[in-house]
């Protein structure tokens, strides 16, 4: 058991040993999760400077719609040493924040990028088709999202290679410091690149808007809040849809006759997107207790972290039957991969997008593929859930 | 008649079709749908909604 101190305020009887990113030679993400719903709905760990984890879909679901008792201030287990922008903001500040951005994310924006979206996958899938293989998330699921973002962006294309790179790092990477490393080269870029641009000849994209926005009553975003946006349009976007098409394309690579579904009636792509998506949530997220109280019997006090993974929600059989099990007739479509709550996920719609476009155009062109005999992919656990390597193969004509 | 489309997943409702299965009659129009309606597909609220522009 970590050696730290358990507060005074949790029973005993309610912690246990867990760390959320250590798999313990598991390989499955979701099994790793899954063990989780043998124990108490709510339990503490001494791990991570010591959190409680809320187990049950329900009970996600409350913490994350209620931002009166659950703040979002700090977000993420470990808590991050700097206030992420929009993420770890509360209230009208959140609001001000989120609606600089809002205009951007609608439907009728996003459908103005469909067409880019395919014509990138159809781009992508192309060059490797004649291969006969590829290494998904490297060669497709990092490179769809960040080409998006620097759409939305309007980012020059010039620093494409770059921003895959970055985007390499901070997504494949299981070495903190690397990651933290390209988040910095993240900021540096917009601080030295795109920032004096776009401060000197605004235009109508998303940066634009961030540094010319008024939030609070009516001051300009801070230098440091602005970045934090503009990091956070990379990362937002970027490693939690690459990894939700990596979990869902092994899916189908392990499962022939839910692939063959799909392809013998396209139209089921949807509903079939959004059951897969149910099974694997990614995003192990968290709150903070705003103040003392108690929740189901179990007494909080006020600064306690919560996480809330929703890589459990998926899994609860107390909210879908047979939980495990992929169903794409499934009648019950809800679920929480986007969040809950004033913070539930901005980019959803273009999310939703990019996976329907991806299914669309990869089951045309490789209705049948699998894992490469004698390779494994790597997933990992994190604040994103993460396949980090996933190498496929299918025959080519 | 006018649409609305759900920022979140993008499901339409369409005030001439309405949604007879959910007991909301063709020609509901978005004022009168409960305040307490939510999206079929992703339980979020009306909030979530906007109106659909062509």
């Amino acid at each position: 058991m970590h050696n730290s101190t358990i507060p005074s305020h949790v029973p005993a009887d309610l912690v246990r040993d867990f760390n959320y990113v250590d798999m313990g030679g598991e390989k499955d993400v979701y099994q790793h999760f899954k063990k989780l719903h043998n124990g108490p709905d709510i339990f503490f760990t001494p791990h991570h400077g010591g959190h409680w984890v809320v187990t049950r879909y329900a009970d996600i679901d409350h913490v994350l719609s209620n931002d009166k008792d659950f703040s979002s201030r700090h977000q993420t287990v470990p808590i991050n040493p700097v206030t992420v922008t929009l993420l770890e903001n509360d209230g009208a500040l959140h609001d001000d924040f989120r609606n600089l951005l809002q205009p951007f994310f609608t439907p009728k924006s996003i459908g103005a990028l469909e067409q880019v979206a395919t014509d990138l996958t159809v781009s992508l899938i192309d060059g490797f088709l004649a291969k006969g293989g590829c290494e998904f998330t490297g060669d497709f699921a990092l490179r769809m999202p960040i080409i998006i973002v620097m759409n939305l962006c309007e980012l020059p294309r010039e620093d494409t290679p770059y921003l895959i790179q970055l985007s390499d790092d901070i997504v494949r990477s299981a070495d903190p410091m690397v990651q933290q490393a390209a988040f910095g080269k993240v900021f540096q870029y917009f601080i030295e690149k795109i920032v004096p641009a776009r401060t000197a000849n605004p235009g109508k994209d998303m940066v634009s808007a961030i540094l010319h926005g008024k939030v609070d009553g009516g001051r300009s975003p801070t230098a440091e809040e602005a970045l934090g946006l503009c990091a956070l349009l990379i990362a937002g976007g970027l490693d939690t849809v690459a990894s939700m098409l990596g979990f869902i394309t092994l899916f189908l690579a392990r499962n022939p006759a839910h692939r063959q579904q799909l392809i013998d009636n396209p139209t089921l792509i949807p509903n079939a997107m959004e059951e897969m998506m149910r099974r694997h949530h990614i995003a192990n997220i968290a709150r903070t207790v705003v103040r003392d109280m108690d929740y189901k019997g179990v007494h909080f006090k006020a600064g306690d972290i919560i996480m809330t993974p929703t890589s459990l929600a998926g899994l609860d059989e107390q909210r879908y039957p047979n939980a495990m099990t992929v169903d794409f007739h499934r009648g019950d479509k809800k679920h929480l991969v986007f969040g809950r709550g004033p913070h539930q996920c901005i980019g959803s719609f273009l999310a939703r997008t990019e996976i329907r476009v991806f299914l669309t155009e990869w089951l045309k062109r490789i209705p049948h593929f699998e894992v490469k005999a004698g390779d494994e992919p790597v997933i990992r656990s994190g604040k994103a859930n993460r396949i980090s390597y996933l190498p496929l193969t299918w025959k080519t004509a | 008649m006018k649409r609305y489309i759900c920022l979140f997943c993008g499901f339409v409702y369409d005030e001439a079709l309405g949604i007879p299965d959910a007991g909301i009659s063709p020609g509901t129009r978005w004022e009168d749908v409960p305040e307490d309606w939510e999206c079929p597909d992703c339980g979020n609220p009306k909030s979530a909604f906007v109106m659909e522009e062509l």
